[in-house]
């Protein structure tokens, strides 16, 4: 087995783990949390807890590991798909860091200090809803840029 | 595009919302049992997640995948038996042995209690479960990802 090959195991190990664990956020919100409102608190500070220590510094890895993989593979950033791919992370970046992870944070606070029922709260929730959403075809355009590759 | 790399890209998609999905599960059981009033919530809703999410997807994945071996043309080569293999294997051990301790986990929960020695024996036997279950599933993408055997 090459050095190549398991980078690669390790990235795909990675994306699986972001994007994944990312994928529950919207279900624990939606499906899961409208059955029992009053675990709400709880279910935001666990989705902040996986966004902070799982899925956030494995994109960060990502990031790190994909770099290493073009590197070692001599893929080249000329390819229109490294490069679209890039971009795209980018954008990622800026709307999970900048956007959503505040808004995310603000959501929290604003349910602990003034409750489900309040104005902050539901402005805040829906902030974050928005910025959730925004980051998800991103998110599919990268795996699609990843896996087929199109010659653009 | 050809409809192969269409079928790659939903089964790439299949296993990242599947194993993604099973990999919070200690997330939630974790922080639940930080925090006692939400055990038995975080317990129903991992339970939900594997019934209506993970698993499901695994099923699909099985089928897009056997659809990619006969659409690539590639045969049943050693890394595809050794995947399908260790795949019939995930699938005894989640449906077999994971989904029932831990239906019987919060059945314990909600009767007994969190500090009863019953329940405390199923977590840590639910634990054990879900150990298995992920290097299954490590070893299952290691497969799929490097081919160690043609």
């Amino acid at each position: 087995m090459s050095w190549y090959s398991l980078l690669k195991y390790v990235h795909v190990l990675l994306a699986m783990t972001a994007v994944g664990s990312n994928l529950t956020y919207g279900i624990w919100q939606g499906a899961i949390v409208s059955r029992a409102p009053e675990h709400e608190g709880f279910v935001l500070r666990t989705i902040k807890f996986i966004d902070d220590r799982v899925a956030n510094p494995c994109y960060l890895l990502l990031l790190l590991t994909g770099l290493t993989l073009q590197a070692v593979g001599h893929w080249g950033l000329q390819r229109h798909w490294i490069s679209a791919a890039i971009i795209l992370y980018v954008a990622l970046l800026i709307v999970g860091l900048v956007f959503y992870t505040p808004a995310l944070t603000r959501q929290v606070e604003a349910i602990e200090l003034e409750g489900a029922q309040s104005v902050h709260y539901k402005a805040a929730a829906a902030r974050a809803t928005s910025f959730g959403v925004a980051t998800l075809p991103i998110i599919l355009a990268i795996v699609f840029m990843m896996v087929v590759k199109p010659s653009l | 595009m050809t409809w192969y790399l269409l079928l790659k890209y939903i089964h790439v998609l299949l296993g990242i919302t599947a194993v993604g999905t099973n990999i919070t599960y200690a997330v939630w059981n974790t922080r639940g049992a930080r925090e006692k009033e939400h055990l038995s919530f975080a317990l129903r809703g991992v339970s939900f997640l594997d019934r209506r999410v993970a698993n499901p997807a695994y099923g699909l994945l099985l089928l897009t995948g056997l659809a990619l071996v006969w659409v690539g043309g590639w045969g049943f080569k050693r890394w595809i038996i050794s995947s399908l293999f260790l795949f019939v294997l995930l699938i005894v051990v989640a449906v077999g042995f994971y989904s029932r301790t831990m239906n019987r986990q919060i059945e314990v929960l909600e009767k007994e209690g969190e500090s009863s020695p019953a329940y405390q024996r199923l977590a840590a036997q639910a634990q054990r479960v879900g150990i298995i279950l992920i290097v299954i599933v490590l070893a299952i993408i290691f497969m799929m990802v490097v081919k160690p055997v043609s």
